[in-house]
């Protein structure tokens, strides 16, 4: 019944993880915690499209059971990802980073929402980098309020 | 309070500096010449004295040699002839003929005498005897050869001074008293000098002093050798000898083997030298004096004066303005002076202009006063509109003016800006002023005046115009019918005002409309001129933008002015706000513009916003909240964000309807409230017209994801930002998800469990767009959720921010939808049903939807519904 697919691949005690679907109170974690010997785990929500409220919880849960002698890290995470992180404490703890993830930015002449993958290098003093349309070199504007979006990067 | 002047001590007045640069230069002068001059004159005297020294010597020297080889030649002729011819009166002739020889004897080889003569007149009885001849060749021996050089020596009787020599010739000895009166009598002609002459034997001969000779005395033998041993012929030296410093010059006559020398003290020879520089450094000290003396004459004239226009200055400082300084001078400290009897008069007419201008400057801010007196407050309220103003002036007083007239049932504002500014242009707003005041008079009688704006520019123009004033006045009227919600205008040339018309969307340049009209002529221009009329409509959150040319017209460092297009996107970026909000953000931004460049015309702002009747309930709490009562109920519209709502309205205060402030549908959230309230209703997707419903009934979790899947994709998005899918899908889980918990009573599950519902109870979800956005409605038909428990979860939610670690859900439900939706209505109907509605608002831009403050209700049915 959970809608959550992980594929998951251990290289050089880095374990690759890609979630796929939903996170919630139905999600199982065992293949990530089944994973020995792992002191990286990287994480791709590309493909998550929801979490809610109880996959919230279950996914501190996780973060709980793998402790803080490993190293964790996020990639592409989608916005909704970013809105929880920002939400809800306990989501990056101490030993967790965020490497890259979407940001949304608008094209006022094409009247176009753009979703942009930020690293997290390019934000400095949380405000929002530069950036042109990919499909028409058009300068775009950052479409939220920095200081809250970007919350998360302490 | 005037305060006393503090001037320093003069501790080193200007005359001391003036004698004391004067002094020095002198004395600096003086001395360095003296050194240069005296210097020179000193060598140029050494050259002189060691010259005339070495002359002396010379000249002495040849009339030495002059006289003895003199008497050496009258020798050898006596001998040449004594041996020819033997003829004793020719020889005694010859011998008779040369006046220096006193004596002569001839020996032969064997030292024979063969001939002999003397003066008789002075040797009569002092003839030397042969034997002192013979010994003389033993003592001093002749070099036999025919050349050889006679020797000479002195022969010291004092009553007869005079020299010996001998000479061999001819294979003859000769001998021959010479006498030594003549060079004596010579050395004795210069008292300066000591002379001498010496032989090879370091004898002298001769000497201006005798007794020298007679005692024996030997020349200093170191400067003897010295003198031997130079290979000049004459020369000058400087040696001391007992404690005496000489100046020696010598002449040799190596024929006769003689040195004759001259000597004189060096203090004897500089005497006359040191006397003229002696009396060069008393002169000098005589010259110093007079300039010391002269310099103090002279200082004094000149400090004298700067005394007396420092004193006078003083007394300038000292706030006497009246002084005068004297000084007759026609120098530069004349003219000076001068200079500081016009400053102090030009001091005296500038204290009278200042004071005049003081005067007038009172004046100005009296007029500013009164000229206040003319602008309503800067904040407005009227029942059916909110006005808010500002109104700055590019000087004292203003050009620019603007007020209102409020009716039952007819608002009238009026806007205007005269030509220039300062006072002239202030003076015609009064006339503005008393015409607003007049035409509220007639209107009394005649309250369709208020409805005719060209009526009323007409009488403004009247008024204007019996003022006889070259300043004339841009005038827009517009009159508002409040029942109607039309507006009627008419325009004296000025900038059209900007009308926003709301909707749905977010703030676009096509919802500003300028209030167009033919522009009739400034008031002021003519008596009777024509003003087009034109009208309008508004509703409830429609923004009106009066202003003048200030404000667009204002230019920053660049020069560059702040135009319509930053002006419209100011109105653009606040008219979701308040009056108050939509005037400040306007000029903040044009303020920020500007950047400090001070605006050289006067700047006035006039903001409406048009609301409902409703909106004439609400008070404001202060910048943040504004409360409203809606049958008892309170209604606060917040400017806080989501979590201060719930914190402070929600938990704090316990109000259970907040609405955010920059809705965009607030006009029609608080009618549906006020509808809700009155009919004691449901609350829930029927009253917003949902266009394309779906409505499925759940009443298990099984596959619920996919089931939202499926019909949140059949929503029409079109007037949203890229992505509001996700959220629509997290709040349906969120509030399905709840539900289910709430209608099965579960406090516990084991993840991946399937809930059923019972067969009597389900859960009902309606989806669909209306007008203005999506909405989601969940309804359970159990009616187990109270107010206490929706407010203390999302209370503990916002304070915590974690999920709670208990069985069953994360008690975070509430507060995600909360944080996503732009309105959350729970409905409340205990026992009987519990009914969630969430609505999504259209929104082309997610920061914009971001910035939505979330609105919350919490509606309990009283009683049956």
């Amino acid at each position: 019944m959970s809608n959550l697919k992980i594929e998951a691949q251990v290289v050089d005690e880095v374990a690759k993880l890609l979630l796929e679907g939903s996170i919630d109170e139905d999600s199982h974690f065992d293949k990530i915690t089944d994973i020995n010997g792992a002191k990286e785990y990287h994480f791709d929500f590309d493909k998550v499209k929801l979490i809610n409220s109880c996959g919230i919880r279950e996914w501190i849960n996780l973060l709980d059971k793998l402790g803080s002698n490993c190293q964790i890290k996020y990639f592409n995470c989608p916005q909704v990802i970013i809105e929880q992180m920002n939400m809800v404490h306990g989501f990056v703890p101490s030993n967790a980073s965020i490497e890259s993830f979407y940001a949304p930015y608008y094209d006022e002449d094409s009247d176009e929402e753009v979703k942009i993958l930020l690293k997290k290098d390019q934000v400095k003093d949380k405000k929002a980098p530069e950036v042109k349309n990919p499909s028409n070199g058009n300068d775009l504007e950052f479409d939220a309020i920095e200081e809250q979006y970007f919350s998360f990067l302490k | 309070m005037a305060q006393s002047i503090v001037v320093r001590n003069v501790r080193f007045p200007i005359k001391f500096k003036l004698i004391s640069v004067i002094a020095l230069l002198l004395l600096a002068s003086l001395t360095l010449y003296s050194y240069y001059a005296l210097t020179h004159f000193k060598k140029d005297k050494s050259a002189y004295i060691y010259g005339s020294t070495l002359t002396h010597a010379e000249s002495n020297g040849s009339y030495i040699n002059t006289v003895l080889t003199d008497s050496l030649d009258g020798m050898y002729l006596i001998l040449n002839t004594f041996l020819k011819v033997k003829n004793e009166e020719l020889l005694s002739n010859i011998f008779e003929s040369n006046k220096q020889l006193i004596e002569l004897q001839i020996y032969n080889q064997n030292k024979k005498l063969v001939y002999g003569i003397a003066d008789k007149n002075l040797l009569s009885e002092n003839s030397l005897k042969e034997s002192f001849f013979l010994d003389l060749i033993k003592s001093r021996p002749l070099d036999l050869n025919e050349i050889s050089k006679p020797l000479i020596s002195t022969f010291p009787i004092k009553e007869l001074p005079h020299l010996l020599i001998q000479a061999y010739k001819e294979n003859h000895y000769i001998f021959a008293r010479v006498k030594l009166s003549n060079i004596i009598d010579l050395f004795n002609n210069d008292k300066q000098h000591e002379s001498f002459v010496y032989n090879d034997l370091n004898q002298i001969i001769a000497h201006s002093n005798f007794e020298n000779i007679l005692r024996g005395e030997k020349f200093d033998i170191e400067t003897f050798d010295k003198i031997s041993k130079s290979s000049s012929r004459s020369g000058v030296y400087r040696y001391t000898k007992d404690n005496i410093t000489r100046i020696l010059s010598y002449y040799k006559i190596p024929e006769l083997s003689l040195n004759v020398l001259s000597e004189i003290p060096e203090h004897k020879a500089y005497e006359a030298a040191n006397y003229l520089i002696d009396k060069s450094v008393y002169f000098g000290f005589f010259l110093l004096s007079i300039a010391i003396i002269v310099g103090i004459l002279f200082s004094k004239n000149l400090t004298t004066p700067i005394e007396t226009l420092f004193d006078g200055s003083k007394e300038i400082a000292a706030g006497n303005f009246k002084t005068k300084v004297n000084i007759s001078s026609s120098d530069e400290i004349g003219a000076l002076t001068d200079s500081f009897n016009f400053m102090s008069d030009e001091i005296l007419r500038y204290m009278d202009e200042m004071k005049e201008k003081l005067r007038l400057e009172k004046e100005v801010e009296v007029a500013k006063l009164v000229q206040d007196a003319f602008f309503p407050n800067d904040s407005v309220v009227l029942d059916h509109l909110d006005i808010a103003a500002i109104h700055e002036t590019a000087s004292e007083c203003g050009g620019d003016w603007w007020g209102y007239i409020d009716t039952n049932e007819q608002s009238v504002i009026m806007i205007a800006d005269a030509t220039g500014h300062g006072v002239p242009a202030a003076l015609l707003t009064a006339s503005a002023n008393c015409s607003l005041a007049m035409i509220e008079e007639i209107s009394i009688n005649d309250p369709d005046i208020l409805k005719s704006p060209s009526k009323m520019l007409q009488i403004i123009n009247k008024a204007v115009c019996h003022v006889g004033s070259q300043v004339l006045m841009t005038f827009f009227i517009i009159s508002i019918d409040k029942k109607n919600n039309k507006m009627t205008y008419a325009n004296a040339s000025h900038n059209p005002p900007i009308l926003y018309v709301k909707s749905e969307n977010t703030p676009d340049k096509k919802d500003l409309h300028p209030l167009m009209s033919t522009p009739g002529v400034r008031v002021g221009h003519e008596l009777n001129p024509e003003y087009e009329e034109k009208q309008s409509s508004y509703k409830p959150e429609d923004v009106l933008v009066l202003f003048t040319d200030g404000i667009i017209e204002g230019v920053n460092q660049d020069d560059k002015p702040w135009g319509n297009r930053r002006f419209f996107k100011a109105i653009l970026g606040s008219v979701e706000r308040s009056a108050s909000d939509i005037r400040d953000h306007i000029v903040n931004e044009a303020k920020s513009f500007f950047a400090g460049v001070p605006v050289d015309d006067d700047l006035t702002l006039v903001t409406l916003k048009f609301k409902s009747k409703n909106s004439s309930k609400i008070k404001e709490v202060n910048d943040e909240i504004k409360l409203t009562k809606i049958h008892n109920q309170t209604v606060a519209i917040s400017k806080l964000d989501d979590k201060e709502n719930i914190l402070t309205l929600l938990e704090e205060k316990d109000i259970s309807h907040i609405i955010g402030d920059n809705s965009p549908t607030l006009d029609k959230d608080l009618k549906i409230l006020e509808e809700v309230l009155n009919n004691n209703g449901l609350w829930n997707h029927t009253l917003y017209n949902p266009i394309d419903l779906q409505t499925l009934k759940i009443s298990t979790n099984e596959n619920l994801q996919q089931v939202i899947d499926e019909i949140t994709n059949k929503i029409n998005y079109e007037k949203f930002f890229s992505s509001p899918i996700n959220y629509i899908q997290i709040v349906t889980n969120e509030l399905l998800t709840n539900a289910l918990y709430n209608a099965t009573g579960t406090s516990s599950r084991v993840a991946g469990q399937i809930i059923k519902l019972e067969n009597e109870k389900s859960i009902e979800l309606n989806i669909s767009n209306y007008e203005n956005g999506i909405i989601i409605n969940v309804r359970d038909t159990v009616g187990n959720l109270t107010k206490e428990q929706i407010k203390k979860a999302l209370a503990r939610s916002a304070k915590e921010q974690t999920p709670e670690q208990k069985e069953g859900g994360a008690g975070l439900g509430f507060f995600t939808i909360f944080n996503y939706a732009n309105q959350i209505i729970f409905n409340l109907d205990p026992g009987k049903a519990t009914e969630v509605t969430c609505i999504f608002e259209n929104n082309k831009r997610y920061k914009n939807y971001r910035k939505r403050i979330t609105s919350l209700h919490i509606h309990e049915i009283k009683g049956n519904s």
